[in-house]
């Protein structure tokens, strides 16, 4: 026996029932994916030493924590932390700093070789959504794809276009976006003309979705233009409300556009306004 | 609130909901093609009217500006954004505003 390199165990009493041991090679990565700003994510846990030697004193269960602050572009943020040989017992992350909605800041916790340079990813131990309540852990825990679960409700203002230009706004690299609802009013100038806005709906490049106002906007008038699922198209001229239905279910992805585009736009007329209702994931690429 | 150079639009770097905006100009409209023919420098097809080019093609500004990022492979490397165009800069417009003391909440 006094050939046989001997595996650096720890004493039975402390021998944890999990897998997931680590010579000293290999590093916990967390990789997050965020949207909202002022968020910092921490994983923390319990890591077992091995005892290397007989004269080394018992093992101890320790705890270990890291934090990282994401960025807010919906692109991975990558830190990566050795413990040392041992068994890593458990883990979990969630939302120590900032408070972001359910599905806009996503972590991914793998195992890999090496820290820096060219990392090998060995394995992923866990991935889902994480916020100040909802944590993901490990061994126990469920694991959820990205564009998985409710996703985050969000109403966002647009840009406010200049004289004569039309709205338009681009779902954000990293970003997946189901429309509601969308309003933005038209201003009209007082030279004469029909003007019939139109929401147009595409990839970038190329349209697969138009819905048309069933009205002609006249002359000096503010007319706010209401697009939502399950209105009837209707016009309320005391108010200068039109409303028209969208397609249900339309879901977009990074780079595809929500634009109006106005029949009979005059270089006076003002579109203002812009607001949106979505919900909207974190679709990673 | 920014104002970009080459749209003229006025937006938000930061939402009130926390989350950065990423401005994209918005292709031309009909006034600003009708325009862009009358100065030369785009060609319709004949008898196509500006109305109908609009709804046919997208016409791009050509210093048009994209915020959104482009995300390097290497996670260490920092993002970069799509497009500065011609860039931007700061908005004269209020943020809210407050008269006869009553507040205005929203646009």
């Amino acid at each position: 026996m006094g050939d046989v390199a001997a595996v650096p165990l720890p004493p039975p009493a402390l021998s944890p029932s999990t897998p997931c041991y680590v010579t000293g090679e290999e590093a916990l990565r967390l990789t997050v994916f965020n949207a909202a700003v002022g968020v910092t994510v921490s994983l923390r846990g319990r890591f077992l030493p091995a005892v290397q030697s007989a004269d080394d004193p018992p093992a101890r269960v320790g705890p270990f924590q890291f934090d990282l602050v994401p960025t807010t572009d919906r692109v991975a943020t990558v830190r990566t932390q050795t413990l040392g040989e041992g068994w890593i017992l458990d883990w979990s992350v969630i939302v120590t700093g900032g408070s972001p909605p359910i599905g806009q800041c996503y972590a991914i916790v793998g195992l890999v070789r090496g820290t820096s340079g060219n990392v090998q990813e060995l394995s992923t131990l866990g991935f889902g959504p994480v916020t100040a309540k909802q944590r993901l852990s490990w061994p126990t825990g469920v694991n959820q794809g990205f564009v998985d679960g409710a996703g985050a409700l969000r109403s966002i203002t647009g840009t406010l276009p200049g004289a004569g230009a039309e709205i338009s706004e681009v779902v954000p690299t990293g970003a997946r976006w189901t429309l509601i609802a969308f309003e933005a009013d038209l201003a009209t100038a007082v030279a004469v003309a029909n003007r019939v806005p139109q929401l147009t709906i595409d990839d970038g490049a190329n349209v697969y979705s138009r819905v048309s106002v069933n009205q002609s906007e006249t002359a000096s008038q503010t007319w706010r233009n209401s697009f939502q699922l399950g209105v009837p198209q209707l016009a309320d001229l005391t108010r200068f409300v039109i409303a028209t239905p969208l397609p249900p279910g339309l879901t977009l992805g990074p780079g595809h556009r929500i634009r109006t585009v106005t029949a009979g736009i005059q270089a006076a007329d003002q579109w203002a306004a812009p607001q949106y209702l979505v919900i909207e994931k974190i679709e990673a690429t | 609130m920014q104002q970009c150079n080459a749209c003229g639009g006025i937006y938000a770097p930061v939402l009130p909901d926390g989350h950065q905006y990423f401005h994209v100009c918005p292709p031309l409209s009909v006034v600003e093609l009708a325009a862009a023919i009358a100065a030369g420098q785009v060609q319709l097809p004949p008898g196509e009217t500006p109305d109908q080019a609009v709804t046919r093609r997208i016409y791009q500004r050509w210093n048009a500006r994209d915020e959104n990022v482009v995300a390097s492979k290497d996670p260490a490397q920092p993002t970069t954004i799509k497009s500065a165009g011609a860039g931007v800069k700061p908005a004269l417009v209020p943020v809210g505003s407050a008269s006869g003391g009553v507040v205005v909440v929203g646009p």
